[in-house]
């Protein structure tokens, strides 16, 4: 959900009541050129550069991943499960390099509950392993679409593979696997693919062909209601056929994905754990990744709000630089919330499912917090921006 | 305060736009208690001012949870999932907390599928050996009640009297969902009143879930206004179909208009099932649609003739205690599978322990209560206000209400687990919301129509945020519209309480007919 805190709503309060302002709930788009001109070069940006590169190299490491898992799968050594196990923590890294852009395809879509439901399903999984029927249908699962279309949410996806190559934060003994949990692996990695595909062609146009042949093939749907995809969608933001009907509203979606992520990991994958003494709610434990999975969360809000991933960023092109225009010193606290809130998280004690009581997970979980707090302010301060 | 808002003078940033005089009071969909000004993806699911006033934005956060994940067997804290369910997660059928999406085959685990199974006989009397929001899933050793791979939905054309065309050539399609169950698909036997009824006479249909933001606010209509709005349209008698009579009986509730034991009229779901929000769908589904058990809902959501089937089949019996060895408390394993289905009272009281915590449900009302509607939008634009103006002329506005007044909203809860008002959960007195509806029914002989011929007026609020917040904007009780003229135009039968107000639709040319479904996309 968007966090709309209190403090962005008293904002918008308060700027009702002001004298002069403009009217926060107007959904026309400016006609200034060279606002426009600024806009688009942000939204193409933010697609060229965060969304698309992000998507790609999920796309491949997921393949990737099935290749190493059908590898071991074929030839069970700890060799293999150690490269599996790194094949998992490379896609998993792009993954939630991924998570401040799950609006459009990963909602839409359900691709997020589908490949990242946590907990998983224990019960479910013994069922599975002692029901030759379902394990001789994985086996013969060449595509991944018997496992994405039976095994349900809280057997498939990254927690699902992490459970068979991880126990306390490593790669299992290659002799704890048997080969029905392989058969399984496979199957589950073969749906993650799929799932990758489908938001990297569901955003990128030029999307490699094969995966769009792939999602043909696999009749997934990879368009919006309107036939665009989604960064077709944005890309059109203020004009007709966009669903964005200003190219604010399209800045303000980049804002709110970040907003959502940056709360996300500071009330519920930091927060409650932390605040509730309840370790359930701690995601990753097999690989005890989740300390990772945080800093790559907000990593994903950095590049989506500084103008693109490490190595791909343009700060002039960024939502960065238009917040500092609109309101200099909240583009500052933004920007130093970011950096705080990768401090802190890096500074958390690991092992996470060991340590969610200490303090340092505590002012991990107050700097994201504040972190989407202030991200909520500048979402309000572009406001017909 | 918000008299002081509504009217502030506004000072456009755009030169070039138009300079409103006033911000309208309707902009606040939801009140000043209850509305949001996110307009991006996740404006369904935002906390409400008043959740964030009464501090309760860490509640509604937790809350959140227990409808967004989804659930297991055993592994806390999303624990308790099954025997029979209908979906693993409460999200699946509300995507983006909106509508149901429309499907082309029904599959539980399809995403976006908000269809409930709706069979009866030919009587519309549910069949009383399924649940009445029939289970299509189930834990091993279980079988589910309908097998839904062999459930078929065909969606078939229906051509109006004006052949689906406006007179100046504008086409619409108007397409309806009939649904097929080959009698093999059914488990369990097919009955009615516990008497077996033949494969012939079962009548197959589908619901599809709505969105949940505002709910809280309904509640907090006074039970008085709505009597007021029964009265008035009963003694306008406009309405060629009247009232249903189940609801109203003429100068008062009729006995079944009224929730259970309780003085409180019923408000919720296309069949106004349900009363007071604390025991209404939400509260209800996090229990019926998962079966984890809570303080409240202790049982299965189960029929005796589930359990009497399941508790007879070999292949069951050969599994039960491998699953459940902690429920062989007889040694007979028939009347062991009858007892845990039913969770009757040969079960220990040690033994029913609730699966979902008392702190975890009371934050996911805290959750359910707390959803705010997104204000509405371009209000001050002229099409829009052209559109309203139709809106209101051609009649729309009679059924679809623009506006009531919540009163004190010191809220019940008929299950007796929050006291009256509870400090708990938030409450929205005296807010001037804008739901746009009249929360009666009424009858649109649709083709293949819903159960009964009775609809809720649906709320229109925040629909037009749809294709953002969702992907989709399927409209209806079955997503049989995919846009505001097909729903508009489902309204048209001859015998529809509606017909007249589309009559007055179709009179209008292209440009007006453009500004009513800009003025709906826009509240």
């Amino acid at each position: 959900m968007n966090k709309f805190l209190k403090t962005a709503a008293l904002i918008t309060v308060s700027a009702l009541l002001a004298t002069s302002f403009c009217s926060c709930n107007k959904t026309n788009e400016t006609t200034d050129e060279a606002n426009i001109e600024t806009k688009n070069a942000i939204i193409k940006q933010y697609l060229n550069h965060t969304v698309y590169p992000v998507y790609t190299c999920l796309a491949n490491e997921s393949e990737v991943l099935v290749g190493k898992l059908e590898t071991l799968k074929a030839n069970k050594t700890q060799n293999n499960v150690n490269q599996a196990a790194v094949a998992f923590l490379q896609a998993r890294h792009w993954w939630e390099l991924s998570e401040a852009f799950l609006f459009g395809a990963a909602s839409d879509f359900g691709i997020d509950p589908h490949i990242d439901s946590w907990p998983l399903d224990e019960d479910a999984f013994n069922n599975l392993m002692a029901s030759p029927n379902m394990i001789a249908q994985l086996a013969n699962d060449e595509d991944g679409t018997i496992a994405g279309e039976q095994l349900g949410n809280a057997l498939l996806g990254f927690h699902g593979i992490e459970y068979i190559l991880f126990r306390d934060g490593s790669a299992r003994p290659v002799d704890e696997i048997t080969d029905d949990m392989m058969t399984y692996a496979v199957a589950v990695s073969r749906d993650l693919r799929n799932r990758c595909f489908q938001l990297e062609v569901s955003w990128n146009a030029d999307a490699p062909k094969s995966h769009k042949n792939w999602m043909e093939e696999l009749d997934f749907n990879t368009t919006m209601a309107n036939g665009n995809t989604y960064g077709e969608n944005m890309s059109l933001a203020g004009q007709a056929g966009s669903t964005y009907s200003t190219r604010t509203q399209a800045l303000q979606a980049i804002l709110d994905g970040c907003i959502d992520i940056s709360d996300e990991v500071g009330t519920s994958k930091i927060g409650k754990p932390h605040t509730g003494d309840d370790p359930n709610y701690v995601e990753s434990p097999y690989s005890q990744n989740s300390i990772s999975d945080f800093y790559d969360n907000i990593t994903s809000v950095k590049s989506a709000y500084m103008g693109g991933i490490e190595g791909e960023r343009d700060n002039d092109l960024s939502v960065h630089n238009y917040v500092k225009d609109v309101n200099a010193e909240l583009d500052t606290k933004v920007v130093n919330a970011i950096n705080n809130a990768l401090e802190k998280i890096g500074l958390m004690k690991a092992p996470f499912v060991l340590n969610y009581l200490d303090t340092s997970a505590g002012q991990a979980m107050e700097a994201c917090q504040e972190l989407s707090d202030i991200l909520g302010e500048a979402k309000v301060a572009l406001n017909n921006k | 305060m918000l008299c002081g808002i509504l009217v502030a003078a506004l000072v456009s940033c755009n030169p070039k736009e138009p300079i409103p005089t006033e911000f309208s009071e309707d902009t606040y969909a939801g009140g000043e208690l209850g509305t949001t000004f996110n307009t991006s993806a996740t404006a369904y699911e935002d906390p409400t001012p008043a959740t964030e006033q009464a501090g309760m934005t860490q509640a509604f956060k937790y809350g959140e949870a227990f409808f967004e994940r989804t659930y297991t067997q055993n592994n806390p804290p999303f624990n308790g999932l099954g025997p029979l369910y209908i979906r693993s997660s409460c999200i699946a059928c509300h995507p983006g907390y909106g509508h149901g999406m429309r499907m082309n085959r029904y599959r539980a685990d399809d995403w976006g599928n908000g269809y409930l199974l709706v069979v009866t006989d030919r009587n519309d009397t549910y069949l009383s050996s399924l649940t009445g929001m029939p289970q299509t899933k189930a834990v091993a050793p279980f079988k589910a009640p309908i097998d839904e791979t062999q459930i078929q939905i065909n969606w078939l054309s229906y051509v109006d009297e004006w052949g689906n065309q406006f007179d100046d050539g504008e086409h619409y399609n108007l397409t309806y969902p009939e649904v097929y169950i080959p009698e093999e698909a059914y488990y369990v036997p097919l009955q009615v009143g516990g008497n077996d009824i033949p494969y012939s006479d079962v009548v197959v249909r589908l619901e599809s879930t709505i969105g949940i933001y505002g709910t809280g606010l309904i509640d907090a209509i006074p039970d008085d206004s709505l009597k007021a709005q029964y009265q008035k349209e009963y003694n306008d008698n406009y309405m060629q179909n009247g009232l249903n009579p189940a609801m109203w009986a003429g100068g008062d509730w009729a006995p079944t208009g009224l929730y259970g034991n309780t003085p409180h009229p019923k408000k919720y779901t296309y069949a106004l099932t349900r009363g007071p929000l604390q025991d209404a769908p939400g509260a209800n589904a996090i229990w019926n649609i998962t079966n984890v058990t809570h303080r409240t809902k202790m049982g299965h959501y189960m029929t005796a003739a589930y359990a009497q089937k399941a508790s007879q089949d070999p292949d069951v019996q050969a599994e039960f205690y491998n699953y459940f060895p902690q429920y062989n408390l007889t040694g007979d394993v028939e009347t062991d599978i009858y007892n845990y289905l039913m969770m009757n009272d040969q079960i220990p009281a040690e033994m029913k322990v609730p699966e979902m915590k008392d702190e975890d449900y009371v934050n996911f009302m805290v959750w359910h209560r707390g959803l705010a509607v997104p204000a509405a939008r371009n209000l001050d634009d002229p099409e829009v206000q052209r559109g309203k103006e139709l809106f209101t002329q051609m009649g729309c506005a009679y059924c679809h209400r623009p506006s009531w007044k919540t009163g004190d909203d010191m809220f019940t809860d008929p299950t007796g687990f929050f006291e009256d008002g509870d400090a708990r959960l938030p409450r929205y007195p005296n807010q001037k919301i804008w739901p746009y509806s009249d929360y009666i029914q009424h009858k649109l002989h649709m083709e293949n129509d819903i159960r009964t011929g009775w609809c809720r007026t649906t709320p229109l609020w925040g629909r037009g945020l749809s294709a953002i917040c969702t992907g989709r904007s399927d409209r209806l009780h079955d997503c049989r519209a995919q846009t505001v003229i097909e729903a508009i135009m489902w309204h048209g039968n001859p015998q529809s309480d509606a017909r007249r107000t589309v009559e007055k639709f179709r009179a209008l040319d292209k440009k007006d007919r453009d500004a009513v479904v800009k003025f709906i996309d826009a509240i």
